[in-house]
């Protein structure tokens, strides 16, 4: 799922300066079961900001159970207003949503949205999808050459490949050589030899996910 | 003494019945309009400049696709993983009404009281017909009592309910063949009726009513027609919760919190006639085979409680839901409820409550 990670502290203090009374809001989603913006971690965050700005401020904290939705973020309307700024802790679709719902009020974000990731273990998690909207690895033995591929190459490899690892440092690996491994495992080479028109993510306007129904 | 009670019977109490059937019916039907509201059209109406004709031919083009897609959609229903079930409940349901409107006796009836009759089903029909609930009475009593999947608390009110609804077609039965003393018999079946009648409205029968309120007018994905309205709260949250102690709970927020959306889920909680048809629509169900994990009962075990105990819990009891709003629940807000009812919604009620005393699921251990 979604992951992201906590904002330094110095930002997020600079960011609630202005303001006199501070909601921050968590998120019962993704965020917080990747440790970032759940309710245990606005109540950290609170208690982190309140030493830090001292107490002249109400800092308060309120989680929801996502902040994708507007069922959800709309039962907040009456305490919303009794703050002077919002700091979401949820993913940047959340932030906005809120942003959007309340719009009278400054909402902003208490982390920094990463990628859509798996869980190696607890507090670690690595990025496997970019949501290009075009989903390739039925062809690249479910590798994602455009997160994994530093140049995000389509058709790979390219000439900086050198022992299987990629050009731009000797820790990370050739995501092209992966491909090619797994699909030669497989007997599959011949999906590495099809050229692939390159993405056009030039021009990309919002996207909007309509689901047929079924 | 029978004369005058089969008279009174017939006469005041079941024209009381009647009224009283109405007049909660109109309550009922105002409450739900009450606590509902119309929601925006989300997608603007499209200027179709096609004729009649052309719409008409485009139409029957895309039969097969529809036809299609309605196989596709049965496979993937509960009439096709429970068709037994289903089927005979489908059944069950519209012979009630059938009972109620097309037997000759009562048709009898209404035409010396009233002057108007309904046309009447032969009565051998009829026969059958009651036979045929009995039997699917006894199915129910029967499948509740062995199933793993009806493990509910207070299980005594389900089995009333299932008798209480059966009672009138067997005295019904008992006294068109005249079996023991006729006019005990046909007092007993009238009264049966009529207490059905006033059950309809006040318990958990009403699902029969509600049916077509939470299918057809509430807003959902599975509804049987475009849904124009969504539940809205009674009142909106005004304060946050105070800060959380270790041993003692907020027991004035919790009321807080049940009584904002008090009318919807007090309808949808008194509504669930707890078929355990929801089970096969939670995949966590699906792939444990767990009682504990169909819908109906996490949310028995969590919002149920709340509700029934009017928020007067301790730590403890919040600290046991966890394992069912949590673990058990991923809040995907797939849940099919035949019904219509917003599980989901009571789920995240009760996810928001124990979350405002600090009891949650934590992800780092």
């Amino acid at each position: 799922m979604v992951k992201a990670k906590k904002k330094p502290l110095s930002e997020l203090k600079s960011v609630i300066e202005p303001y006199k009374k501070v909601l921050t809001i968590g998120c019962g989603g993704c965020v917080s079961i990747c440790l970032a913006g759940g309710q245990k971690e606005v109540n950290v965050l609170n208690a982190e900001l309140s030493l830090e700005v001292g107490k002249g401020v109400k800092i308060d904290g309120y989680t929801i159970e996502r902040q994708c939705k507007p069922l959800y973020v709309d039962e907040i309307k009456e305490i919303v207003q009794q703050y002077d700024c919002l700091l979401s802790m949820a993913c940047g679709a959340g932030v906005q949503l809120l942003a959007e719902t309340y719009p009278q009020i400054p909402v902003f974000p208490a982390v920094n949205t990463i990628a859509i990731g798996i869980d190696r273990d607890v507090g670690i998690y690595e990025e496997r999808c970019r949501a290009c909207g075009d989903c390739i690895i039925g062809y690249t033995g479910g590798i994602c050459p455009i997160t994994r591929c530093a140049k995000g190459l389509f058709n790979g490899p390219c000439g900086g490949v050198n022992q299987g690892l990629c050009e731009v440092s000797e820790t990370v690996a050739c995501a092209w050589v992966e491909v090619y491994e797994r699909l030669s495992s497989q007997n599959r080479l011949d999906c590495i030899d099809l050229i692939r028109e390159p993405i056009a993510w030039q021009n990309q306007v919002q996207r909007t996910v309509i689901q047929d129904g079924y | 003494m029978n004369v005058d009670l089969y008279e009174l019977v017939r006469g005041p109490l079941m024209s009381s019945t009647l009224i009283l059937f109405l007049v909660g019916l109109a309550f009922r039907v105002f409450q739900f309009f009450k606590a509902t509201t119309r929601l925006p059209r989300t997608a603007p109406p499209v200027n179709d400049r096609r004729t009649v004709k052309q719409r008409v031919n485009e139409t029957i083009k895309t039969v097969p696709r529809i036809l299609r897609k309605v196989r596709i959609h049965y496979r993937n229903s509960i009439f096709s993983t429970t068709p037994v079930t289903m089927w005979i409940t489908v059944v069950y349901h519209v012979i009630l009404v059938l009972a109620v409107c097309f037997t000759q006796g009562h048709n009898v009836l209404l035409d010396l009281s009233w002057g108007f009759s309904f046309p009447s089903l032969p009565e051998k029909t009829m026969d059958m017909l009651t036979l045929f609930m009995i039997a699917v009475s006894l199915y129910y009593l029967f499948r509740r009592a062995f199933s793993t999947k009806f493990k509910f608390p207070h299980i005594f009110r389900d089995y009333l309910a299932i008798l209480a609804t059966a009672l009138p077609f067997v005295t019904g039965f008992i006294a068109y063949h005249q079996w023991f003393d006729y006019r005990t018999m046909i007092i007993c079946h009238m009264l049966s009726g009529q207490l059905l009648l006033i059950a309809l409205l006040y318990t958990k029968l009403g699902h029969t009513i509600f049916f077509f309120f939470g299918r057809i007018y509430l807003h959902g994905e599975l509804n049987l027609t475009r849904g124009t309205r969504a539940w809205v709260p009674d009142q909106d949250l005004d304060r946050l919760p105070g800060p959380v102690s270790e041993n003692a709970i907020d027991e004035h927020y919790i009321r807080h919190m049940l009584d904002q959306k008090k009318t919807q889920m007090k309808i949808m909680l008194q509504y669930c006639s707890r078929c355990s048809n929801c089970a096969k629509s939670c995949f966590l169900y699906v792939n444990t085979r767990d009682a504990s994990y169909i819908p109906s009962q996490k949310v028995f075990v969590s919002l149920g409680k709340l509700y029934s105990t009017k928020g007067k819990v301790q730590r403890q009891d919040l600290e046991n839901m966890v394992d069912s709003l949590w673990n058990k629940c991923v809040l995907c807000d797939r849940c099919y409820c035949p019904i219509g009812l917003k599980i989901p919604e009571m789920i995240s009620l009760a996810r928001t409550i124990c979350r405002s005393q600090g009891v949650y699921k934590t992800y780092d251990a």
